[in-house]
């Protein structure tokens, strides 16, 4: 009856954190570029091992128009790949770039999105006249008539599990990442890919939650009134 | 108990009510000539390890160091009001020294400390010297002086600047010039409808209208706002909604801290 209790607790303890992962799916309704985290759920077996499973939604988020050429989004699968000033490689589906000081095409932080050939820059092809920069589906990037680079697009496997790095960033993971398919994405210009994040499955996921802690909570006083009663027994 | 959940909620009640901000200003500025809507833009916070099974039902009150480890966010936050550059309407005021741009490019004025600002605003004034200069009189460049003994004047769509005399008679008087720049999302926006380069606009490029990349100059027109009445009543009843979700989550979380209050009967 004792270990009841501490099931029931395991149950509160569980279903607060899950409102945690829920309110961030909430703060981020407007994050280019985020994609929801699933509330876990514990999986305990007959010998009291927990297991956990934690899945990111890598579901395609809205795509909206914004008109600057250097904004991009990806529809289908793939991320945009980042490199920080330290070398740390990072995956992204946020397209918000913009060029830096040295005319490479950076992410709005200064990470250096890559291309095929590594970092792009586009320092060269600035004070030339006719430079209005066309990226094409496939993110082959076009200054006038002159081809610059193509924007590297990869895929890894099991990309729900990917480790969150912030921003809307992920960290590949141990099996490393590969060059997406031309036909599996494509890339639009002058747009954005919206959060993922549906208020509506927000709102049912965390009122089933709210519920589920009352109904933890319930139990908890009932084996408490039980063990009162146990307690009485002993009393002539 | 943790207040993460609080906390996170706050954060996007912060964020919303700065999206109202936004929008707020981009209504008050419909008739504004030649503004260029903002849209707030956000990113999220970075994330922490959480153990998810401190209790066990084994040793209580002990973390069981088989413990698994989840990445929960820590909200959101602003990361920046981007200004978006797509064109506005064109309408018509007969006025001659009323001037808009079809396409890209902007005006470059200069400002009282000798340095460059650029803008859309097209609305130009003559000033008592004989030059062009802004509504705020800043001074059109490349400049020139207007002759007095002038009766119209005609700006080509290339930006030619010719005046047509009294009595008869034109003289042109040079050619008004664009600036654009590689990523108009950079240039820093510092009121009066001006903008200046920042290093992630990149340098102005000049070049004359019509020419390739660049736009053309309409006299006797003006660009209106870019704002869209429609789209920001939108935008407002999303982000009021956001704000109003997101106030959920601190009720919910108040509900439970509640709930884990009374667990223990007095």
């Amino acid at each position: 009856m004792i270990k009841g209790i501490f099931t029931a607790g395991r149950s509160l303890d569980h279903r607060i954190k899950n409102i945690d992962v829920i309110a961030n799916n909430l703060a981020n309704l407007n994050t280019t570029g985020f994609k929801r985290e699933i509330p876990f759920s514990e999986i305990i077996n007959e010998y009291g091992d927990v297991y956990v499973k934690k899945i990111t939604s890598q579901q395609q988020g809205d795509i909206l128009q914004t008109s600057n050429q250097l904004d991009l989004a990806i529809s289908g699968k793939g991320f945009f790949l980042l490199k920080d000033k330290d070398g740390k490689i990072e995956l992204t589906r946020d397209g918000r770039f913009k060029l830096d000081d040295e005319g490479f095409l950076v992410n709005y932080n200064g990470k250096k999105v890559l291309g095929k050939n590594g970092e792009i820059s586009i320092a060269e092809s600035l004070l030339s006249k006719d430079s209005k920069i066309i990226i094409s589906r496939s993110g082959e990037i076009k200054i006038g008539d002159k081809p610059i680079d193509t924007i590297r697009v990869v895929q890894v496997e099991n990309d729900n599990e990917l480790e969150r790095s912030g921003a809307s960033n992920f960290l590949p993971n141990e099996q490393g990442y590969f060059d997406a398919k031309d036909d599996t994405y494509s890339i639009s210009q002058g747009f954005l890919e919206e959060s993922n994040t549906n208020p509506i499955v927000e709102m049912e996921a965390m009122i089933q939650l709210n519920k589920e802690y009352e109904t933890a909570q319930k139990v908890i006083a009932a084996l408490d009134t039980s063990l009162g009663q146990a307690n009485e027994m002993g009393k002539v | 108990m943790s207040t993460r959940a609080l906390r996170t909620a706050a954060s996007g009640m912060y964020a919303q009510q700065l999206n109202i901000e936004v929008v707020s200003n981009n209504i008050a500025n419909i008739n504004t000539t030649g503004f260029k809507k903002n849209k707030a833009d956000f990113q999220d916070l970075m994330y922490q390890e959480v153990n998810i099974n401190p209790l066990t039902s084994e040793t209580p009150g002990t973390e069981s160091t088989t413990t698994t480890k989840i990445q929960i966010g820590n909200g959101v936050k602003p990361a920046a009001a981007t200004k978006i550059f797509i064109q506005g309407d064109i309408t018509q005021t007969n006025n001659q020294l009323d001037l808009a741009i079809q396409g890209e490019g902007f005006f470059q004025v200069r400002r009282t400390d000798g340095t460059f600002a650029y803008t859309r605003d097209g609305s130009f004034k003559l000033n008592a010297d004989g030059k062009i200069v802004t509504s705020g009189g800043f001074q059109l460049e490349p400049g020139f002086v207007l002759p007095s003994d002038i009766e119209s004047l005609q700006i080509g769509k290339d930006g030619s600047v010719v005046a047509n005399l009294v009595g008869g008679g034109t003289n042109t008087l040079g050619t008004i010039e664009l600036a654009r720049f590689m990523n108009n999302g950079g240039l820093m926006a510092i009121g009066d409808n001006l903008y200046v380069e920042t290093p992630a606009s990149g340098q102005p490029i000049i070049g004359t209208p019509g020419d390739q990349g660049f736009g053309t100059i309409n006299q006797g027109y003006l660009e209106a706002s870019n704002v869209d009445i429609v789209e920001e009543m939108i935008a407002m009843i999303a982000a009021q909604r956001a704000y109003e979700i997101n106030s959920k989550t601190v009720k919910t979380v108040e509900e439970m801290m509640t709930m884990a209050n009374n667990l223990k009967r007095a």
